[in-house]
């Protein structure tokens, strides 16, 4: 029911804000161009996930209509060097999600030169090219980008931060290009009930930064990313159930090449994530230290106004060292088709042929682990969304 | 699944062949100028710097005066005509970089008006502004910038 409200309310707003959009997304009432200015945005997204082989996220294997998503963003600037806004966002994805609205970003922002300027609030994570737009369909043509370097089941760790960022714009002198660069540091507040197994859980911070290269090559861009952050967990295991606790520092990094040029669209980005975890009863948890290895390469091209299509090649091994079983690795061949049907709504289609059960959610296909399941499998996605 | 994906691959590379170069080929197109306040000190621009501007990557002139960008509606002659040969980006390049700073809270756009007096009027209005018109247009005591 409330799948089939949002889609109606989809529908509406993209037939509504097609002629109307120039008029809800700026509000300007005086001659005081700067001042007066309040810029609100936003989306809604319906959309049908179908994973033949496997549950891929729950009950996917039999077709889902649970692929909802709708956000609104408010923007005002105080100054021209002092901003504030925020953005709510809700969804549900296959039963992640669960509707539960939140303040996907908010922020007070102060620009002190274009080099230089800090914002705090809970701030989008700058890492590798797409993380901070990965929730928004009409800034990016996948549906779903790729799960190596961009997991759906990791989505709540690594969207955004709350705490503090530098950033700025660094423009080098000749025709050197620039560079664009942010620091961050802070933490990942997340509600996590507490189970029978997980009883605290915490991340106590996280630090990181991400630098992006507009090279001297018309299109070019080279980056990095890199990241800090710690899992914190308090677990009972075991008959009779003994507590543990299990601390594990992460390091994630990722290396991202963008070439743009002539309605052409090309990405390339490689990805290791070192988990270092020690427990303090390793009979009931060993210690455990692996590092997964994540990389795809993605065309695409603007066709004419209405049709964008691309394709990509994802790879994920969860443990760079074995990386022959089924359960480890994951191959992931997509194409998408966009369709622009106007400048306010477009309609995505969406396949994907997958080998290795890596991405796979072992709760999600009744606890079976990834060994027993079925290496083959695929995703067939269609989506709609209006957005102003 | 295997055939349907093979045709969507292939049926994308047909495209990309026999589509033409660049998406708003058949777009009408009309020479442009660049408009500026009358007191701009500047008399010249490079397009890196122009670019810049409207990508709001810069906002700041060397007086230290606020720069305020401001486009014209996307689908018309003179926005093509700006974005492909001057910001060497086409439309939909653009707006698609705008999608990304709205949505992740990073940058709002310039503001998009509908005709040119409108243009002419928040430039006149504004000394920091700087917008683009047509040729043809009469620019009534902006000062046009010679951009490099």
């Amino acid at each position: 029911m409330k799948s089939r409200a949002l889609l109606f309310t989809a529908g509406i707003l993209g037939l509504t804000f097609s002629s109307y959009s120039t008029a809800f997304a700026q509000t300007t009432t005086s001659t005081s161009d700067f001042e007066s200015r309040l810029e609100v945005h936003g989306f809604a997204s319906q959309g049908f996930l179908y994973t033949p082989g496997v549950n891929w996220l729950r009950d996917t294997k039999q077709g889902s209509f649970n692929m909802t998503e709708v956000g609104l963003n408010v923007t005002k600037p105080i100054s021209e060097r002092f901003t504030v806004g925020f953005q709510l966002f809700t969804r549900e994805i296959a039963h992640v999600g669960n509707f539960d609205a939140k303040f996907d970003w908010f922020y007070a922002r102060y620009k002190f030169s274009d080099s230089f300027g800090v914002q705090f609030g809970r701030i989008k994570v700058p890492f590798g090219l797409y993380n901070p737009f990965r929730d928004i369909d009409s800034a990016r043509l996948p549906v779903f980008l790729p799960n190596s370097v961009y997991p759906i089941q990791n989505r709540d760790y690594i969207l955004a931060q709350t705490g503090f960022e530098a950033y700025g714009n660094v423009d080098f002198p000749g025709m050197m290009g620039d560079l664009e660069y942010r620091v961050y540091a802070g933490t990942i507040p997340l509600r996590v009930n507490p189970t029978d197994t997980v009883t605290y859980y915490n991340i106590p911070y996280v630090v990181g930064t991400r630098l992006l290269w507009d090279t001297p090559a018309q299109g070019l861009r080279i980056g990095g990313s890199l990241q800090f952050t710690k899992l914190d967990t308090d677990l009972l295991l075991g008959t009779p159930a003994t507590a543990l606790i299990l601390r594990a520092p992460v390091r994630l990094w990722v290396a991202s090449a963008e070439y743009a040029r002539n309605d052409w669209l090309l990405d390339v980005e490689y990805s290791q994530w070192h988990f270092n975890g020690t427990s303090t009863n390793t009979g009931l948890f060993p210690n455990t230290e692996i590092t997964s290895e994540r990389a795809y390469a993605m065309a695409s091209r603007r066709v004419n106004a209405w049709l964008y299509p691309g394709i990509y090649y994802s790879i994920h091994f969860r443990d760079m060292n074995h990386r022959h079983t089924r359960e480890n690795q994951s191959h992931d061949l997509a194409a998408t088709f966009r369709f622009d049907i106007n400048q306010n709504w477009m309609v995505k289609l969406e396949g994907h042929i997958v080998r290795g059960t890596a991405d796979v959610d072992v709760a999600s296909n009744g606890g079976t682990p990834r060994s027993q399941l079925n290496p083959n499998w695929g995703i067939f996605v269609m989506k709609t969304t209006a957005y102003f | 699944m295997k055939p349907f994906i093979l045709i969507l691959a292939l049926g994308w590379i047909w495209l990309g062949k026999l589509a033409p170069a660049r998406a708003e080929a058949d777009s009408p197109r009309t020479d442009v100028v660049v408009i500026v306040h009358p007191r701009n000190s500047l008399n010249t621009l490079d397009r890196k710097t122009l670019t810049a501007i409207f990508l709001k990557k810069k906002t700041q002139w060397p007086d230290g005066q606020f720069i305020l960008p401001v486009d014209r509606g996307p689908r018309t002659p003179v926005r093509y005509s700006f974005s492909e040969t001057l910001l060497d980006k086409t439309v939909f390049e653009v707006k698609s970089y705008w999608q990304r700073m709205i949505f992740s809270g990073r940058e709002v756009p310039p503001p998009e008006l509908d005709t040119e007096d409108e243009i002419i009027s928040y430039v006149l209005r504004n000394p920091g502004a700087i917008g683009y018109v047509s040729t043809s247009a009469r620019t009534d005591g902006s000062k046009i910038l010679e951009v490099r």
